[in-house]
């Protein structure tokens, strides 16, 4: 695969997950947008990164959706941050996307013959 | 420390989101940045370094300006079903702007309480229309199934709407095999009851099966049998209507089966009709109902004849379609029918004469009952007249939707400033001009509401103030509002609502964004858009005004021009009887002794001048007649019906009209003596050389008698008692006493008042014969009543909306200039400090105004001058103008006139309250 090629493979792979990791990021408990960019970085070792320009739209918009809620924390000596939860929605959404990604995997693995990684 | 925030900021510029939303982005992203930044550096890295790294979120440059603008936008979850959300979104956005309409409106009573009263006049009198138009033309007649009835009308080219003879009836009946049932029916008149108490009817004559047909059931008793209406004269039955059975029988349940008395004769009353059923006529109250069958015995003078004779079309035939057969159908088999006739009655199908002599052949037409509500031949008359009311009601609607436009543009200009505001921070210009909108159709449905209220009570009125109608006419009219009418109001309230709120919204939600936030400014001069459209509208209001007030002003003029005060008829006193005879009672001669003889007794009543006759006065009927006039050859079919009268001796010396040439008859002028005749110069010009018509000869055709030629002895000026029309006709008359007439009336000159001596004439007239009538004895104005009636209301309607027309535009005039006046306080006081003539700015000030008025006069004139043409137009069938012209000069002058004084009045007194207030007032005017 040249280049190019997989550049656009990663952007969509990425774009059909990217709201599966958030909500499972959040699932456990509330984080805010800088330390779900971080964990999103550690836990793919590198190969998965969203920036400003992809991740806050992205939480808005999942927000609006429903999805997760956002609200302001002030802990003492520090900024406000905007920390995200999933909400009883998002679990249920959760859930169903987490399965839809398990059988989507799981037929690609049969059609390439390749080992569930 | 790098100023995260301003960075957020600029790149957030261009996303135009609301404030407290993007203090919460940018919040949220500094913080981010500052985060990466802070951890940059304790990773080791330098400030510039960190810079950079934290710099790097941004990359994707655009995209986060993109992404979020895609989702601030967003209103819906995508994933779930786009519609319903969408709807719901919307609907939840419409009610908010419901409410905050309500809620602006109540803010400001005055206002709102004026724009609720203009809309509720305009929109009341529309209802009260429609719903006139309703009852005549939408509503079907209250008879089981309409949708299945149809009529048949036997007639020819010239005339296609002609009714039926009895004996074709029986044809049609016979063949009619798409027909589950045919029946037929005439309008008659009768004379119910006995002396004193005898009063004239209206009913129908009907065949056997007519109430089985329209499945009309019996409220009371019961309705016709098949064999009642099989023989001549055999069942003498009568089935009476609900409110005559009310009225003259005071509802009693024991009349069933009594008889009473029809044109002398005795019949049983078998049943009454149900109240919601008045008869085949629209409009007309049918208030008794017997067989075809007893005509014959009821109108003796017609007789047989009417059943017998294929000549005598005096029947309507309605039919109910079999549910199988369909209306093209039913037309191809009578188009079959019709021909059978031809050919078997060549007479009676084939025979009647066309213009240029050519032969006409008749046929049957079809047509479904929803056309024949009206009849046929009226059709064009009263959608005429229909159009006519609703374009001037409409006109008046306009003018008021001007008004509330302008109004509305003023507020709008008021609240610009929070307008522009929104704006400026991302609202959408659709959204704001949406809830504007509201408002304005809130305004409308108000004013719709209050509209129907009025709409009953106009109604009520109208029927209430019904003139009684001559000849025992009555109307019935269901004027209730139904579905039809709602809907009607509804719809029309919300169209007016976006017509007068249209612009202004539009206009609002675009307002010069930079001069209205800027404090203090002139937005008048500067919104140029915005001003153009409100002069604009000033100037359709007054020349809209114009046109209704010129019309206005044409009709009254011709109202006072018929009145009979005007026509010199007043100055007669008259008491004016029509005389009906029986005529197998009265042949001719006993006819005319009878007259001489009445003339006579009624001569000798104390206070009575002079006793004349003449078969119909004007507003009471119009007679025609065919003449040969001597040296004359009428042209191929050239109309030789002239107009007519039948007069009596002296009839033209008692009523004053003046003789050029000749004399008037006398008591000489009876048969056995020469045939006689007079003429007006209207017809000597047209048909004698140089107009020398005495001494020349008519010839009278007569019925089945030969021909008379009759000597012209006196020529008339023209004058109004043959004819109210403008200009005169051709007429001529021939002698009472040189006639068979057994239907004339007889004109009583009174010394004193005419009232004082109808008792009286009433009872001479008794004295001779007991079975004439004389319940329409009255004074000659009181037989104008119901002719005046219909000018009168169309009069007042005109009137009316003429006068709320000048009242609006004297409204959006004033509203105009004190609007300018508001606008230009500062320069005025700053014009006034130093030292202009507060008599200068006065007319500076009223200039503006007028300068729009003389525009919307100019304009006015130019379309009224072209448009009361229209009230000239022969498609009314009625003169609405009488004697004057469309384009009067005096009724166009002083309309003029009306509405420059008017105008200056409203453009005056805001102008003089600008002069009046201190300078120093005035400059600290914001």
């Amino acid at each position: 695969m040249t280049n190019i090629n997989t550049r656009i493979f990663d952007r969509e792979l990425k774009k059909g997950s990217a709201e599966l990791l958030i909500l499972s990021l959040v699932e456990v408990r509330q984080r805010h947008g800088y330390e779900i960019s971080k964990l999103i970085e550690a836990r793919s070792g590198g190969a998965l990164s969203f920036h400003v320009a992809s991740l806050y739209p992205l939480l808005y918009r999942l927000e609006k959706r429903g999805w997760i809620k956002g609200h302001w924390v002030e802990k003492s000596g520090q900024r406000r941050r905007r920390y995200y939860k999933l909400t009883p929605e998002g679990k249920k959404v959760l859930k169903a996307q987490r399965s839809a990604w398990e059988s989507f995997v799981a037929a690609i693995s049969r059609i390439t013959g390749t080992e569930h990684a | 420390m790098p100023e995260w925030k301003r960075e957020v900021i600029e790149r957030l510029a261009a996303l135009k989101l609301e404030p407290a939303r993007e203090a919460e982005i940018v919040e949220e992203l500094s913080q981010h940045l500052e985060d990466r930044y802070a951890e940059s550096l304790t990773r080791g890295a330098t400030s510039e370094e960190a810079y950079r790294v934290a710099l790097a979120e941004w990359s994707e440059g655009e995209l986060l300006a993109r992404e979020l603008r895609r989702v601030e936008k967003q209103v819906a979850p995508e994933l779930i079903t786009l519609g319903t959300n969408r709807r719901r979104n919307m609907v939840t956005g419409l009610w908010q702007d419901l409410r905050y309409g309500m809620r602006m409106l109540m803010k400001q009573p005055g206002f709102t309480m004026i724009a609720v009263l203009t809309l509720a006049l305009g929109i009341g009198a529309n209802t009260a229309i429609f719903s006139i138009i309703n009852a005549v033309v939408f509503r079907p007649r209250p008879v089981s199934r309409p949708e299945q009835l149809v009529e048949l009308y036997s007639g020819d080219a010239r005339r296609p709407y002609m009714n039926s003879a009895y004996q074709d009836f029986l044809v049609f009946r016979e063949q009619g095999d798409v027909f589950s049932g045919l029946a037929a029916y005439a309008v008659r008149t009768f004379k119910l009851g006995e002396a004193d108490g005898m009063e004239q009817v209206i009913g129908e004559a009907v065949s056997g099966n007519y109430f089985d047909l329209l499945g009309v059931k019996a409220f009371s008793g019961r309705t016709f049998l098949p064999e009642e209406d099989q023989t001549p004269g055999s069942h003498p039955v009568v089935v009476i209507g609900d409110a005559l059975w009310r009225r003259r029988f005071g509802a009693d349940p024991a009349l069933i089966g009594k008889t009473i008395t029809i044109n002398n004769q005795a019949l049983t009353v078998i049943g009454v009709a149900p109240p919601q059923y008045t008869g085949m006529i629209r409009g007309l109250a049918t208030e008794l109902w017997i067989p075809v069958m007893m005509i014959p015995q009821l109108e003796p003078e017609r007789g047989t004849p009417m059943l017998d004779s294929r000549g005598n079309s005096w029947l309507f035939i309605v039919g109910r379609l079999k549910p199988e057969a369909t209306l093209e159908q039913a037309r191809a088999r009578f188009d079959l029918i019709s021909r059978q006739l031809r050919e078997a009655y060549p007479e009676a199908w084939r025979n009647n004469r066309g213009e240029s002599g050519e032969t006409l052949e008749k046929s049957v037409i079809v047509l479904p009952e929803s056309e024949t509500r009206i009849h046929p031949d009226a059709h064009a008359a009263a959608y005429a007249f229909i159009a006519l009311a609703l374009t001037i009601i409409n006109l008046v609607m306009l003018i008021a939707c001007m008004n509330l436009a302008n109004l509305l543009l003023a507020r709008a200009t008021a609240r610009s400033k929070e307008v522009a505001v929104r704006l400026t921070l991302g609202a959408d210009a659709w959204r704001v001009a949406r809830q504007l909108l509201a408002e304005s159709v809130l305004l409308s449905s108000l004013g719709g509401a209050v509209g129907v209220l009025l709409a009953v009570w106009l109604l009520n009125a109208l029927v209430a103030s019904l003139p009684a109608l001559p000849e025992g006419i009555r109307l019935a009219i269901d004027l209730r509002l139904d579905w039809r009418v709602l809907l009607y109001t509804s719809a029309f309230s919300f169209l007016v609502g976006v017509l007068f709120g249209l612009a202004p919204a539009l206009q609002a939600s675009r307002p010069d964004v930079i001069a209205a936030l800027k404090d203090g400014a002139d937005v008048f001069a500067g919104a140029r858009r915005q001003s153009r459209l409100r002069n604009g509208l000033i100037v359709a209001q007054v020349a809209l005004s114009m046109v209704l007030l010129a019309g206005a002003g044409l009709v009254l003029r011709s109202l006072r021009n018929i009145h009979p005060l005007s026509l010199g008829f007043d100055s007669l006193n008259l008491v004016v009887a029509p005389i009906t005879l029986e005529e197998r009672q009265y042949d001719r001669a006993s006819s005319q002794d009878f007259y001489r003889r009445l003339a006579e007794r009624t001569r000798a009543l104390p206070g009575v001048r002079a006793v004349t006759f003449v078969d119909f006065t004007p507003g009471m009927g119009r007679s025609r007649g065919s003449v040969g006039i001597e040296g004359y050859q009428p042209a191929p079919g050239e109309d030789m019906q002239l107009d007519r009268n039948t007069i009596g001796p002296g009839y033209l010396t008692a009523m004053n009209i003046p003789i050029t040439q000749g004399r008037d008859f006398d008591e000489s002028d009876r048969d056995g003596a020469p045939c006689v005749a007079v003429v007006n110069e209207a017809l000597a010009r047209r048909y004698f050389a140089g107009g020398r018509a005495l001494g020349k000869h008519l010839t009278k055709f007569r019925w089945q008698e030969p021909n008379q030629f009759c000597e012209i002895v006196g020529v008339v000026r023209d004058n109004k008692f043959q004819s109210l029309r403008n200009e005169p006709l051709p007429w001529f008359a021939f002698a009472l006493l040189q006639s068979h007439s057994t239907r004339t009336t007889m004109l009583v000159h009174s010394e004193g008042a005419p009232e004082n001596l109808v008792p009286a004439v009433r009872r001479a007239i008794q004295s001779l014969d007991k079975t004439i009538l004389v319940a329409d004895v009255q004074t000659l104005n009181d037989t104008f009543r119901p002719f005046l009636y219909f000018y009168r209301l169309f009069g007042l309607l005109v009137g009316g909306c003429g006068l709320l027309a000048i009242l609006l535009a004297v409204m959006g005039i004033y509203g105009l200039v004190a609007y300018a006046v508001s606008r230009r306080t500062r320069e005025i006081g700053i014009r006034m400090a130093l030292g202009a003539d507060k008599q200068k700015i006065l007319r500076l000030v009223m200039r503006q105004g007028m300068i729009l008025v003389s525009y919307g006069l100019s304009v006015g004139l130019l379309l009224a001058l072209a448009l009361t043409r229209v009230l000239t137009s022969s498609i009314f069938e009625v003169p609405i103008l009488n004697g004057v012209s469309a384009t009067d000069p005096l009724t166009f002058g002083s309309i003029t006139l009306l509405l420059i004084m008017v105008a200056l009045l409203a453009c005056y007194i805001p102008a003089r309250r600008a002069t009046r207030v201190d300078p120093m007032v005035s400059l600290r005017h914001e």
